[in-house]
């Protein structure tokens, strides 16, 4: 007997049933934390599951397979306004010319927009992880591919136990494209700014920035300006929160060709050094300042100092180096040598 | 955008040497679209750039990059004349051909090609966005090329002469002809691996089910994310696979030429990355090609002789060009020495003799270890290929696959036993061992889907 529940209507209402349930749980997982590749096993074996409802006898599927492709051109549309509004600083839209002049002119408008930006909360839609656009794509075009597969014809070409294995082998295969696709989409996403910038200088962005790991290139273009190539500069010990700037075989290919020395063990260095990193640890290292022993003003010709957020350079001079003064500072200290 | 044709030139002249190279050895046109020509192209150069700077004392320079392709197209040419090669009507009729083959399943063949496409193309587009940050490359690779290609010779360094210098050698060219994304050439290496696995597994089963198989190779996430690193691993991944899907072809064809281009790339391997003796499988494939075609004992002998002084080109340099440099690494682990490490792996069977507490504990750990860094991360894959066991014919060809993993295998888990007696730090470097052991998803994939569709 035919069940009511699988005539087309009912087929495609329980498509769009499940593609807002996967939607829902999707946003679920990313808001829970990032999403995972077992958070994204899970939701395709309810894909899966919810694909064989829909399916189930293989007829009238026509329409579902239309809304499936209906949906995953609608949510190439969606990730290209995501795209658009990461890549454009919506924050600081009023840099650009056209938007200066529409403000300038119809303030009302741009009120009312900035208005609803805030209201309907469109700053969470671009915040949205890469991952969550990746997943219901590619989720979405998979959807697609199946409600427009020929099972009769499959079922012919293929033994069970080899369908069973290409089963697993997809199941299995679809989280890992999605990851693949959210790389791709998030290095895209962060990598637009970097192509503004010459590929030398790319390393500092490319490597989470002057508050991350991105740093110690900053700290060790500092310390390059003020030395000249054949110095030795002396770095802190190798051990946390110094595991980058201690670590002599990484610092010095930013340093290159500038020889390093770790600190010795009784705080002494080779009288031919130079200058002296002062760090307080690339991750912020808390109260780890360094050097953490105080250096004479008879020794010192001068200490410069950066700031981390504004790069402003300060340069003192016959000054003695303080331990306590130089908490949370970064910079370098140049030796005075007769 | 100079720089940008450079680099291209030099990935077509990799190309050419190689495919004259294997034209000359007797393939057929057919190893145009293979991706074997650009790979061995990639290592003859970087040979002859070796042997130039440590033999004729010349300085890594843009004419030295320049000369050595001229000097390996000259020959090309050369023997293209003699063996009568005509490079465009051969590529055009190779590519006519796979137009053809794939007319047969358009479907699938333009769905596979639209999703490799955005693979590759994504590899290349980010390689040329991203510059490098990974931290081996940075303190070693990278750094290593950058004063090649500033110095013009090779630093006289325990740490940055530790790993052998084909990648390192790939970077140093891209400088010097002023092209800066060096990455790009992990997106080169990554997209003829691809074409190589097509080619071999396509040769074994219908053409539409290797291409799934060659999809599912490249989606596979963690190949995927090395063609975005400049780390060893993939390069060293795709000599090793690809040496041992030819000594699988050339036992089976009973071909000697397939043989010696099996023994090349595996040595290759160790030309990437010689802390590991997993290149010593070819004295297994030679052992076993030797049982089967004892008459052709000679040629087993002088490939035999041929590999051992292939793998053996680098440390040859350092003893001989760095002025006999020292390792401070102990003797067993001695990265630069893949006979060294091997030695350390008989050492560590050795106590198996003495036998005590002591050792079985390290056995339990090794192997809680080798479950836990070999196996776990790529679970799938071990489970995938036990169940399609079930479809194998036990016939030799098949039985050659089989001790071909369990050796490779073997190896690691000895290794890691090795490891634990004369490493302190084992337990922290897992990752590492994750890393060097990938090479056993290609040849899963490679096994599962031949046994599963395994009439052509």
């Amino acid at each position: 007997m035919k069940s009511k529940i699988f005539n087309a209507k009912s087929r495609l209402a329980l498509s769009v049933f499940f593609f807002l349930a996967t939607v829902s749980i999707l946003l679920i997982f990313e808001l829970k934390t990032s999403i995972t590749n077992s958070d994204l096993l899970w939701c395709f074996l309810f894909i899966n599951f919810s694909l064989f409802l829909v399916l189930f006898k293989n007829k009238n599927l026509g329409k579902v397979s239309t809304f499936f492709k209906i949906s995953t051109l609608g949510l190439m549309i969606v990730i290209l306004f995501h795209f658009l509004l990461n890549i454009v600083d919506v924050y600081n839209i009023q840099r650009f010319s056209f938007f200066a002049i529409i403000c300038n002119d119809y303030p009302g408008i741009c009120y009312t927009v900035s208005d609803w930006f805030y209201k309907v909360k469109i700053y969470r839609f671009i915040t949205l992880s890469p991952l969550f656009f990746s997943s219901l794509f590619v989720f979405l075009m998979y959807c697609w591919g199946v409600s427009a597969l020929n099972f009769k014809k499959i079922k012919e070409k293929l033994s069970k136990k080899q369908s069973f294995i290409l089963g697993l082998i997809i199941f299995y295969m679809i989280p890992q494209l999605v990851m693949d696709v959210g790389t791709i989409y998030y290095s895209v996403l962060k990598g637009f700014k970097l192509l503004k910038l010459p590929y030398e200088e790319r390393f500092v962005d490319a490597a989470g920035g002057n508050r991350s790991h991105g740093w110690i290139k900053t700290l060790s273009e500092l310390a390059v300006s003020q030395t000249s190539s054949d110095d030795l500069i002396v770095i802190p010990p190798d051990s946390s929160p110094w595991e980058m700037e201690g670590n002599s075989l990484y610092i010095r290919s930013f340093l290159y060709p500038r020889r390093v020395e770790n600190i010795h063990p009784d705080n002494s260095f080779s009288p031919e050094a130079k200058a002296i990193l002062i760090t307080q640890g690339i991750y912020y290292g808390g109260d780890h300042s360094w050097p953490d022993f105080p250096i004479s003003q008879e020794r010192i010709e001068k200490i410069v100092l950066i700031d981390r957020e504004t790069l402003m350079l300060t340069t003192y001079t016959e000054i003695a180096f303080i331990p306590e003064v130089y908490k949370s500072k970064w910079g370098v200290i140049i030796l005075k040598h007769d | 955008m100079i720089e940008l044709l450079c680099f291209l030139l030099i990935v077509l002249a990799f190309h050419f040497i190689g495919y004259s190279f294997l034209r000359v050895m007797g393939y057929e046109q057919v190893v145009v679209s293979s991706g074997l020509p650009f790979l061995f192209g990639s290592l003859f150069y970087t040979y002859l750039i070796l042997f130039l700077m440590s033999v004729a004392h010349f300085e890594f320079s843009f004419a030295l990059v320049m000369a050595s392709i001229l000097i390996l197209l000259f020959f090309c040419f050369f023997f293209g004349r003699v063996k009568k090669i005509h490079y465009r009507s051969e590529h055009q009729k190779v590519f006519s051909q796979l137009k053809r083959e794939f007319k047969q399943e358009k479907k699938l063949f333009k769905l596979v090609g639209i999703i490799l496409l955005i693979l590759v193309g994504s590899s290349f587009l980010l390689n040329f966005m991203w510059p490098i940050t990974d931290w081996d490359a940075i303190t070693l690779y990278d750094f290593r090329a950058h004063l090649l290609s500033t110095t013009g010779s090779f630093p006289n360094d325990s740490y940055l002469l530790s790993y052998p210098p084909f990648t390192s050698l790939l970077h140093a060219i891209s400088y010097t002809v002023g092209f800066l994304p060096a990455k790009v050439w992990y997106s080169v290496l990554y997209l003829h691996f691809i074409l190589a696995f097509f080619f071999f597994l396509k040769k074994k089963i219908n053409p539409k089910y290797a291409a799934v198989a060659t999809l599912v190779l490249s989606i596979v996430q963690q190949i995927f994310t090395h063609s975005l690193m400049a780390y060893t691993n993939l390069p060293y991944l795709i000599f090793l696979c690809l040496g041992i899907f030819l000594s699988w072809e050339a036992i089976r064809t009973k071909s000697i030429k397939d043989l010696a281009l099996s023994v090349i790339l595996l040595s290759a391997s160790s030309w990437v990355r010689s802390s590991e003796p997993f290149w010593m499988i070819e004295i297994f494939f030679l052992l076993w090609f030797f049982v089967n075609n004892p008459k052709k004992y000679l040629s087993i002998v002088l490939l035999f002789l041929l590999g051992i002084k292939l793998s053996g080109i680098w440390p040859h340099f350092l003893q001989n060009y760095t002025g006999g440099y020292v390792f401070n690494i102990e003797k067993t682990a001695n990265p630069s020495n893949s006979v060294g490490v091997a030695q350390g792996l008989f050492q560590a069977l050795l106590p198996l003799f003495h036998f005590n507490t002591q050792y079985l504990m390290h056995i339990r750990d090794s192997i809680s270890y080798f479950i836990r860094y070999v196996i776990n991360p790529i679970w799938f894959w071990w489970l995938i290929s036990l169940l399609s066991l079930k479809s194998v014919k036990w016939n030799r060809n098949f039985l050659l696959e089989l001790f071909t993993i369990l050796i490779l295998a073997g190896v690691t888990f000895i290794g890691i036993l090795q490891f634990s007696f004369t490493v302190s730090f084992w337990q922290a470097i897992g990752g590492s061992v994750t890393r060097m052991t990938l090479f056993f998803i290609p040849l899963l994939i490679f096994i599962t889907f031949e046994n599963l569709f395994d009439e052509k």
